[in-house]
């Protein structure tokens, strides 16, 4: 699990870092720059990237070692190889959140904004950017050689959430809006339950797949 | 048979019946009563009660005023029986009142009520257990000028918040029992501090009179008149009898001394705080830092990936921290230095018994409505608290025109929403006695600029210590920062010309009336000063 969460870290900071990380820092500047450090426009653009980078995550863009490949030639077991993956994209989350943080800092500072009401925004964003990796890393394992179905789902994920009345609390925009605006500090209940247990459902569901997908390429090599 | 039909018949009656009174029991009514009588006074607060029944959980009470929809108040309304007593300003041009009950969300029912339909303009005397011919003679004190209304109500009818005694020239109070409520009470005594005038009999000194009277105050008797801060109270040595005071309409305006309506003088913000040119000041435009900063930013991360460095993630991370020792400073002054688009001014006047007015000006800006997502314009325009017991927000809508919320506890009215007139916003409510600190004392008041001035008699005087005793040193004018304040001042000095007026400048200790994360705002206070011992 630490080698698989090393791999990962030391893979982005090689090949995806300077990308993600400047696109992120130009994108959060412009609209501080043109918003005044607005905290609702702040707050979105930056759980939009973040989705964005769950997708590519999920998409295993960078990863040396797709998850097979760990349960396969490393041995080790999918759910070990899941929880190692989880917890990358959790390290990178944060360390995009860690570049942010001077915009955010002059945010707080300016308009505002309490502490609580920034760390549930940014919590609402890690399980927003989990939910999105867990959906593009399932549709990848299932389907690697179409390259849209990940984008696809979580576009979907967002859209149905986005539309659909009884799933709109579970949407991770208005949640972000929800917690940034006066009210329920935590933002909507039902977005935690949703989300998490779709998150933690579709990790579940990959781990049992990767154990399918693996399960004769490991008999054979035992067998070897 | 017929006998087993007639009670069949009968029990189907009294099921009916008795489900017809679940349904009834179970239907949410609401009432509204505005007004003393039904009658208000134009540019007055006014007390709107609201009598709820049949709810079974607690709801919200919204007030919508229908010309100025974003002007909304909300309630907390228990279950169960109830009435709540909810100040509203009776605008002069006049003012529709939507009322709706609303329980988990929905709206239950929802009722309208007119401020123009029975209007005064002129003086209300409260007469409690006053008889009739009495109640005449004091119709009649200011005629041929104009006559002055009487309503008989009873003690538990008297308003409980501060404000709804606004409207109230006088109070006769005939009732020995004085059951009033602390609430009752407190309002009495501020009412009183601000000019009001009492009248009770002698029988009713057998009551309590806790929490009207200042707390140094000796021993009430009968035939005096005690000066409570700007106001007084009358013991008159004798119950009403029709000899006495049936005939005699000038002695009734000896003792309440009444002028003609337009004449009088009142703690509202018409007489009190009215705004100079000075004061409507643009907003102040947002410091060079917003984009300096975040442009720096931008394009050294683009030099990064355009030169793509061999170390570039070490890069970022020196850019990430170099941003954040950066950010401190930066959102420090950004804080310090911007009004975050509004401009605020806040006035407060502590009147005699610890209470105190407050006005509150806010100007909006023009721009700033960042409608994102469609749902809702943002809220972080402007954020006022007040008190403890009170907050809301203002932030603007698509159109332009300012959206209020403002949520209080019924039995105190820290807060009341006054006027809005386009982008700008007027607030005036009271203050209670316990938030402001003991320790701004009778002749000292502390400034966070050091400025503290006193007008008294004429002459502009600034405290001055020499061996340990202030003494107050005369100087020539008025101090710069006063001048822009001066009409104000010079507006209290008219409204009570026999008062010398403590002014100062800055944060009142202990007074938690701000724009939220807001240093500079200005905040001028006042407070009439008199003698110990004496109120």
């Amino acid at each position: 699990m630490i080698a698989i969460l090393l791999s990962d870290w030391s893979d982005w900071v090689k090949k995806d870092s300077l990308r993600t990380m400047v696109l992120m820092i130009v994108v959060l500047a412009a609209i501080a720059g043109l918003t005044f450090f607005r905290p609702e426009a702040l707050m979105e653009g930056l759980t939009f990237f973040l989705i964005w980078f769950g997708y590519r995550a999920g998409r295993q863009i960078w990863s040396g070692a797709e998850s097979w490949a760990w349960v396969g030639r490393a041995g080790l077991s999918p759910s070990r190889a899941i929880i190692g993956k989880f917890m990358a994209v959790v390290g990178i989350v944060l360390f995009h959140m860690i570049v942010a943080s001077p915009v955010l800092l002059i945010m707080v500072m300016a308009w505002g904004v309490t502490w609580p009401i920034m760390g549930w925004a940014l919590l609402s964003m890690l399980l927003a950017t989990e939910t999105a990796a867990a959906i593009s890393r399932l549709f990848h394992l299932l389907r690697p050689e179409n390259r849209y179905i990940c984008g696809m789902f979580v576009a979907a994920w967002l859209l149905l959430t986005a539309i659909m009345p009884w799933l709109q609390s579970a949407n991770p925009m208005g949640q972000v809006w929800s917690v940034i605006v006066p009210g329920g500090i935590s933002g909507s209940g039902y977005y935690w339950i949703i989300n998490g247990l779709m998150t933690v459902g579709l990790w579940g569901i990959t781990g049992f797949v990767l154990r399918k997908e693996v399960e004769p390429n490991h008999v054979t090599q035992s067998s070897i | 048979m017929r006998r087993r039909r007639s009670a069949l018949i009968v029990g189907v009656i009294i099921g009916l019946f008795w489900l017809a009174q679940s349904a009834w029991a179970d239907h949410a009514r609401m009432s509204l009563n505005i007004g003393f009588g039904g009658y208000v006074v134009p540019g007055r607060w006014t007390p709107l009660r609201i009598t709820v029944d049949g709810i079974t959980e607690p709801s919200m009470i919204e007030i919508r005023r229908h010309n100025r929809p974003g002007l909304t108040e909300y309630y907390p309304c228990p279950a169960g029986p109830v009435v709540l007593e909810c100040p509203v300003f009776a605008d002069p041009t006049g003012e529709i009142f939507n009322v709706r009950l609303i329980t988990n969300g929905q709206i239950v029912t929802e009722q309208q009520v007119k401020t123009f339909d029975k209007i005064f303009p002129g003086h209300i005397v409260l007469a409690v257990q006053t008889p009739a011919p009495a109640r005449q003679a004091v119709s009649q004190m200011l005629l041929p000028g104009e006559p002055v209304m009487v309503v008989a109500v009873a003690l538990s009818e008297m308003p409980s918040a501060i404000p709804d005694y606004d409207s109230i020239s006088g109070l006769i109070i005939n009732d020995p029992t004085w059951a009033l409520n602390p609430a009752q009470k407190r309002a009495i005594r501020v009412w009183l501090s601000g000019g009001g005038r009492m009248l009770i009999p002698q029988p009713a000194l057998t009551g309590n009179f806790d929490g009207i009277l200042p707390e140094h105050s000796e021993t009430v008797s009968v035939g005096r008149v005690y000066q409570v801060g700007l106001g007084s109270l009358t013991v008159v040595p004798e119950g009403f009898s029709e000899s006495t005071w049936s005939k005699e309409a000038k002695e009734w305006n000896g003792i309440f001394k009444l002028k003609a309506y337009n004449d009088s003088f009142r703690l509202t913000e018409g007489d009190c705080f009215s705004l100079s040119s000075s004061e409507k000041k643009k907003p102040q435009p947002a410091p060079t830092l917003f984009w300096l900063f975040p442009v720096v930013w931008g394009l050294f991360a683009i030099v990064l990936w355009i030169t793509k460095p061999q170390k570039a993630f070490a890069y970022i991370s020196l850019l990430t921290l170099a941003g954040l020792l950066t950010a401190l400073p930066v959102g420090w002054l950004i804080e310090q230095h911007w009004h975050r688009g509004a401009v605020a001014v806040t006035r407060v006047l502590i009147i005699p018994s610890g209470d105190g007015l407050y006005d509150s000006y806010v100007q909006l800006p023009r721009t700033g409505v960042w409608d994102l997502s469609g749902l809702k314009s943002s809220p972080w325009e402007v954020s006022i608290l007040a008190g403890r017991e009170a907050e809301g927000s203002i932030s603007l809508r698509p159109s332009g025109d300012p959206q209020v919320n403002w949520r209080h506890r019924t039995d105190v009215s820290e807060m009341v929403l006054a006027t809005s007139a386009g982008q700008s916003l007027r607030w005036i409510g009271w203050i209670p006695k316990g938030v402001l600190k003991r320790s701004l004392g009778r002749y000292r008041a502390e400034d966070n600029r050091g400025s503290i001035t006193l007008w008294m008699k004429g002459e502009w005087k600034i405290p001055q210590e020499t061996q340990g005793v202030l003494r107050w040193k005369k100087v020539a004018r008025c101090p710069r920062w006063l001048m822009e304040e001066r009409e104000w001042c010079l507006r209290l000095t008219r409204w009570a010309p026999e008062r010398p007026w403590l002014f100062g400048r800055g944060e009142l200790g202990g007074l938690d009336l701000r724009l939220q994360g807001e240093p500079d705002n200005t905040v001028i206070w006042a407070k009439p000063l008199f003698k110990e011992g004496k109120s």
